[in-house]
């Protein structure tokens, strides 16, 4: 068996159970990172669409004071100038990984399973719920005085709890990891190569919904996932100063995704 | 499998070796006295490590680490004597007027004599041994009933390490005077010491090491490089250095031949090693205590993968199972299950 550190002097390597594992104390150490909504959920977590993460949730949140749910806005009623505004609330419930090889998460067939090279896959289960009032509150609504202008809405439009609408959408992603930039400056990012909403109705608004998600990922929150090389190389304790490995033949993908796991090379300085 | 595997290659070792080295070299100076019968002996011994280039390398699933060589400077022994108090005795005459004694007189007050001899940078030793990497989880009790997030805000303030130390040099070196236990002990306290957090301590665990207290060849080097040094004084800089230049690999290849036992030397590396126990106080010092005070590297558990920020408590992940494999000659490797 070859040596790990056989082309750089040390090598990690962490395996797509440890990471799932590791979104999981995530999600249970930092639930408001997951879980949002207006004041009757943020209040009140037991309202959510969700509520099976609250009996995982780690107990030191609660001594620490850190909240389940954040707090969002009303929803602002278009072409309504009064004070009232929609209560909802958003959620990621669920949330995996699958390294190349394919073997834990079952892609769509949208997606061209299984898993190429260099690859991995997410699943994210959303779910979505409106606070749907009913005739008397938005005639409540109806009848309150304009809000003066105010830019936001500041009072909730009742709901019946039980009569929360909701809906939970799945969501599979593949991506990659590239390196680019100049040979001074290099930098390491993701890049998007499929998604998809499956079993969504009608068709078209699959597609709409996958095409927004594509261009929110793809210029919003993936450049900015862009790791500069040069910010990787710190110090450990003071003695060791270490750097990502050059690519080369010997390490063509740094990381690299493979085997289950992803691999990441450094050399000392 | 939930395993996580880091792997260090010698090279790595060997930077980190350079740390422990470092560590050593900073540490105050053994000091003891001894006393045989009228006799007395106070020495103060220090260390200077020198190991070379490399001298951590993989095999037989252990850590190897060849040839360490350290020079003894401080090297100060004091011998001592004392002498006891000469009287001359009372003398009594009779005369015819009755008993005259003429009184004792006292010719020589007691003294102690020392002869103070300074040996320091003279006499070399080596070190060599192998080593398993052994993981040791630590929980110390000043954490009592925090959480893992609690212990890891909560810096360690108690003496609780500091006290595991002193007890462990005590307990292997119990000639040593406790105002010396406690300054060596301080010296490795602040690479152990930080919050309440659990932790995994990697220690070196000896396996087989042998200590050479004076190598003979070595100390006959530095011997002649002493001498060279005070015969060449009077040249100017440039002239000392040549002549040093061409004297060095004579030197060296008259301390590599060098196999007879000077008398003088085998006599002090017995007393070192029998009379006054240093044998067994370096063997000990060397082969356990720095490396059980002094772990290769350490890790909280459970380990901080995200740190704490915008008010938000950090992410804390449980690790099991951790075991280390030695990979002779390349690396080592630490895995460990994360939860």
């Amino acid at each position: 068996m070859p040596a790990l550190t056989e082309f750089c002097d040390i090598f990690g390597g962490v395996s797509e159970q440890a990471v799932n594992n590791l979104i999981a104390d995530f999600q249970n150490q930092r639930p408001s990172l997951f879980n949002y909504g207006t004041g009757t959920f943020s209040n009140n977590p037991g309202r959510l669409c969700d509520t099976s993460f609250i009996a995982n949730v780690d107990k030191d949140v609660q001594i620490f004071k850190n909240p389940l749910v954040s707090n969002l806005d009303l929803l602002a009623v278009p072409g309504y100038n009064g004070p009232y505004g929609l209560e909802y609330c958003f959620q990621l419930t669920r949330l995996a990984i699958d390294f190349q090889p394919s073997n834990s998460i079952q892609l769509p067939p949208g997606l061209d399973p299984p898993l190429q090279n260099q690859m991995f896959a997410l699943q994210a289960r959303i779910a979505v719920g409106l606070g749907a009032p009913d005739a008397a509150a938005i005639g409540l609504a109806a009848g309150a005085g304009s809000s003066g202008g105010a830019a936001k809405p500041t009072i909730p439009l009742p709901f019946d709890p039980a009569n929360l609408v909701s809906i939970n959408l799945d969501i599979f992603a593949v991506f990659g990891a590239k390196q680019g930039g100049p040979s001074s400056d290099p930098y390491i990012a993701l890049a998007l190569n499929g998604l998809e909403l499956p079993g969504l109705v009608p068709a078209g608004l699959e597609s709409i919904l996958e095409s927004y998600i594509k261009v929110a990922l793809s210029l919003g929150l993936l450049p900015q996932v862009k790791i500069a090389l040069s910010k990787l190389v710190f110090n450990i304790a003071d003695m060791l100063t270490i750097s990502p490995t050059a690519i080369s033949a010997n390490v063509p993908f740094n990381p690299s995704i493979e085997n289950d796991q992803v691999e990441v090379f450094l050399t000392l300085n | 499998m939930s395993t996580v595997n880091i792997a260090v290659n010698a090279n790595t070792l060997n930077k980190i070796w350079e740390d422990i080295e470092a560590k050593i070299n900073a540490m105050p100076p053994l000091a003891a006295s001894k006393t045989l019968g009228p006799f007395g002996i106070d020495f103060a011994i220090g260390f200077r490590v020198s190991s070379g280039t490399n001298p951590i390398t993989l095999a037989n699933n252990n850590v190897t680490i060849n040839n360490l060589e350290f020079t003894y400077t401080p090297l100060k022994l004091t011998l001592s004597v004392i002498i006891k108090e000469i009287d001359t005795p009372t003398v009594c005459v009779w005369t015819p007027f009755g008993q005259a004694c003429l009184p004792s007189i006292k010719l020589f007050p007691e003294t102690t004599v020392s002869v103070p001899i300074d040996l320091s940078g003279i006499f070399a030793g080596s070190f060599s041994g192998q080593f398993s990497l052994t993981p040791v989880k630590q929980v110390l009790a000043a954490k009592g009933a925090l959480t893992a997030h609690q212990a890891t805000l909560t810096a360690d303030t108690s003496d609780e390490i500091l006290n595991d130390f002193k007890n462990l040099i005590s307990t292997k070196i119990p000639i040593l005077p406790g105002v010396l236990v406690d300054d060596i002990a301080k010296v490795f306290v602040a690479g152990v010491k930080g919050n309440l957090a659990d932790k995994w301590l990697f220690h070196l665990k000896d396996v087989d090491s042998n200590l050479q207290l004076i190598d003979i060849g070595d100390t006959a080097l530095n011997i002649m490089d002493i001498i060279a040094n005070e015969i060449l004084s009077f040249l100017p800089a440039p002239a000392r250095i040549l002549a040093e230049d061409i004297l060095q690999p004579l030197f060296k290849s008259i301390a590599a031949a060098l196999d007879i036992e000077n008398d003088v030397l085998t006599w002090l590396e017995r007393l070192f090693q029998s009379s006054l126990g240093i044998g067994n106080m370096l063997e000990t010092f060397f082969g356990n205590l720095i490396f059980q005070m002094w772990p290769v590297f350490k890790i909280e558990d459970p380990y901080p993968m995200i740190a704490a920020g915008n008010g938000l408590i950090a992410v804390l992940v449980p690790m099991e199972n951790i075991v280390v494999n030695v990979n002779a000659p390349q690396e080592i490797v630490v895995s460990a299950d994360l939860f």
